[in-house]
């Protein structure tokens, strides 16, 4: 299958005072849609920026992001997020001033990718992720973790962004509703076709994935 | 969503901090609200005083100096005639000569200074001659101030009077000559014997006779007439010319305005002109005061505001800047999360004109009773708000509430979403 993003000869560093530090350097790895991806490696072996990169929330310092062949730089970093993917953090990162059902219009109101009837299918997504309607109105805050993280889900997917990024989504929740949370993802990479990148340092969640990425030496090893 | 209804929701979620920046900008408005409506009232007052108290240009001419020089009548009429005049008075000496009644002679002191000075020997001196002073009010006179003489019958020489032929005498010559209200005295020139006139008595005055040399120099000598008679019985000419102006502000062009009439004249140029506003200065100082005070609270309460103002929004900005990063990572555009911003500023500022126009019209009523009472007795200054302050409070409101979120949207403008991100961590 084609592949939906590539990274080629993408390198990453960041200046301290006295030396340079390379986080990636000259990774090549191409994603395809309808696969689950993990990124694995220990802490601060740059799971995160290498995510942070393919989000286009930052540019490479060497080599490109290329989405379709195009790149980034070419489509736009702005038209990428607003169109091409979705992103769930760790702190989920909901508007707290917006209820759950508003976070999630609000991202659908953002995108350019037409939707139509946007509050029924703002409904329909969060009641799919297990948000019912009583939790929907209610005050993002009143939600716990999970719930949270549910709602942050709906809120990327809810675009009809063909990428899906996830950093460390289980990171804060307990184990049942992780497996929960990896039951969605593996949803929508399987049913949804979409491409589904997840960071993460659980190796029950990388068991559960197509695709295992190690990070080693600043590179990415693929292992299926 | 837009951004217009997340700035909404923000701002009622927000509450806390938007009531307080909802207090400063009630505070700050109000304060500058009351200062303009304070220094509109002061420089309105200032501009009554300026109608209302006289202000005065005296013209003359200098011979050297010590010695005032005489300058023509009509040029000084023709300057009377400037519209920034509301009245021109006038003033002339000379010695004339009493043609059929008999002026005061003090023969002794006459001979005896003449055997001690004869090289100053002066045909003045004689027996006949009386000081005659040529004035447009007697009342104003040096002669009739401080109880030095008074006016014991008839009546002063006013503005009305000029071209009429009265006069006012001493008692002592009224009693030496008979003579009484309503009697008529010659006059001659003394120098050009053909030049002859008779005047009206129309007031006697308390003058007395005293010691003085030559004796026309005695107070009972003086005799009064409007000034064109003293200007056709004397050599020429006025000593001074006194002009009261219908407004304070318009001396400087009065004076340009005479310069150019008196540069077309014979005495081109040597006249001098000074402005007597004592009485303007000292009735306006409190409103001058009360301008300089609102003025610094204006610039102070702009100055201080702003700075708080500022501070107020960087710093529940620095605290949203993983808002802006997750708003910019869901592909939000950069411009509508920075005009999200700036409608969240403005929305507590809208409430906060009408009441600090509410608010300030109290203030500056009461402010304005402390600082513009102690001004002179004139018409009642309302202190109000106009709309043109209200226009000026609405575009100063505007630009503090841009300029507090200047550094804010430098950030957000500079920063990468993973930068923006990574402040929150």
């Amino acid at each position: 299958m084609k592949s939906i993003l590539k990274m080629q000869n993408v390198g990453y560093y960041y200046q301290t005072k006295n030396n340079r530090v390379d986080i990636l350097q000259d990774v090549n790895f191409s994603f395809e849609p309808g696969k689950l991806y993990t990124i694995v490696g220990p802490s601060g072996s740059g799971k995160t920026t290498a995510l942070t990169l393919l989000g286009g929330l930052e540019k490479p310092q060497h080599g490109e992001v290329l989405y379709k062949e195009k790149n980034l730089k070419e489509i736009g970093y702005d038209n990428y997020r607003n169109q091409k993917i979705g992103i769930v953090f760790q702190a989920y990162n909901l508007l707290n001033y917006l209820t759950p059902l508003q976070n999630v219009i609000a991202a659908m109101e953002i995108t350019k990718n037409e939707i139509l009837n946007k509050k029924e299918r703002a409904e329909e997504f969060l009641e799919k992720i297990g948000i019912d309607k009583h939790m929907m109105n209610r005050n993002v805050s009143q939600l716990s973790g999970g719930e949270q993280q549910r709602v942050a889900i709906a809120r990327a997917i809810s675009t009809q962004a063909e990428i899906l990024l996830a950093d460390e989504p289980t990171g804060n929740l307990d184990s049942d509703t992780a497996k929960e949370i990896i039951g969605i993802f593996k949803m929508l990479a399987h049913q949804e076709q979409k491409c589904v990148i997840v960071v993460t340092h659980s190796e029950d969640f990388a068991k559960s994935s197509d695709i295992i990425i190690r990070l080693k030496d600043r590179k990415f090893i693929g292992e299926d | 969503m837009s951004f217009v209804k997340r700035a909404f929701y923000s701002v009622i979620y927000h509450k806390g901090n938007n009531l307080l920046l909802f207090g400063i900008f009630t505070l700050i408005l109000t304060l500058v609200l009351s200062s303009i409506c304070v220094r509109d009232a002061a420089e309105k007052g200032i501009n009554q005083i300026g109608k209302s108290v006289d202000i005065s240009v005296l013209a003359i001419k200098h011979k050297d100096d010590m010695e005032l020089d005489s300058f023509g009548l009509q040029m000084a009429h023709e300057m009377e005639k400037l519209p920034q005049v509301k009245m021109g008075s006038y003033l002339s000496d000379t010695i004339a000569v009493a043609k059929d009644f008999k002026s005061y002679f003090n023969k002794d002191l006459y001979t005896y200074t003449l055997e001690i000075l004869p090289e100053r020997y002066s045909k003045e001196w004689e027996d006949g001659s009386v000081n005659l002073v040529g004035i447009t009010d007697t009342s104003n006179y040096w002669f009739f101030q401080e109880n030095r003489n008074k006016l014991l019958e008839g009546r002063h020489l006013k503005k009305e009077d000029e071209g009429k032929s009265y006069a006012i005498i001493s008692r002592v010559l009224a009693e030496t000559n008979h003579l009484e209200v309503g009697d008529t005295i010659t006059l001659q020139s003394f120098t050009m014997k053909n030049k002859v006139k008779e005047f009206k008595i129309v007031g006697i005055h308390s003058g007395a006779i005293g010691n003085t040399f030559p004796s026309y120099e005695a107070d009972c000598n003086y005799i009064f007439t409007p000034v064109e008679f003293a200007d056709y019985l004397g050599p020429g000419g006025i000593k001074k010319a006194e002009y009261t102006l219908n407004n304070a502000f318009k001396a400087n062009n009065f004076i340009d305005a005479a310069q150019m009439i008196v540069e077309q004249g014979e005495d081109k140029g040597e006249l001098t002109f000074e402005t007597n506003n004592l009485m303007f200065l000292q009735a306006s100082s409190a409103m001058k005061s009360s301008i300089y005070v609102a003025n610094a609270i204006l610039v102070s309460v702009i100055f201080m505001g702003g700075i708080v103002l500022c501070l107020m929004v960087l710093y529940s900005m620095l605290g949203r800047f993983f808002e802006v990063g997750v708003l910019l990572s869901l592909g939000e555009r950069r411009k509508y999360i920075v005009l999200q911003m700036i409608i969240e500023v403005f929305l507590p500022l809208l409430p906060a004109i009408p009441i600090s126009i509410i608010s300030s019209n109290l203030i500056a009523g009461w402010l304005g009773e402390i600082l513009l009472s102690n001004g002179p007795a004139m018409e009642k200054i309302t202190v109000l708000v106009s709309i043109q302050s209200i226009f000026i409070v609405c575009v100063c409101g505007l630009v503090l509430a841009i300029t507090a979120c200047i550094l804010p949207i430098k950030r957000i403008m500079k920063y990468q979403p993973k930068k923006l991100l990574q402040i929150m961590e």
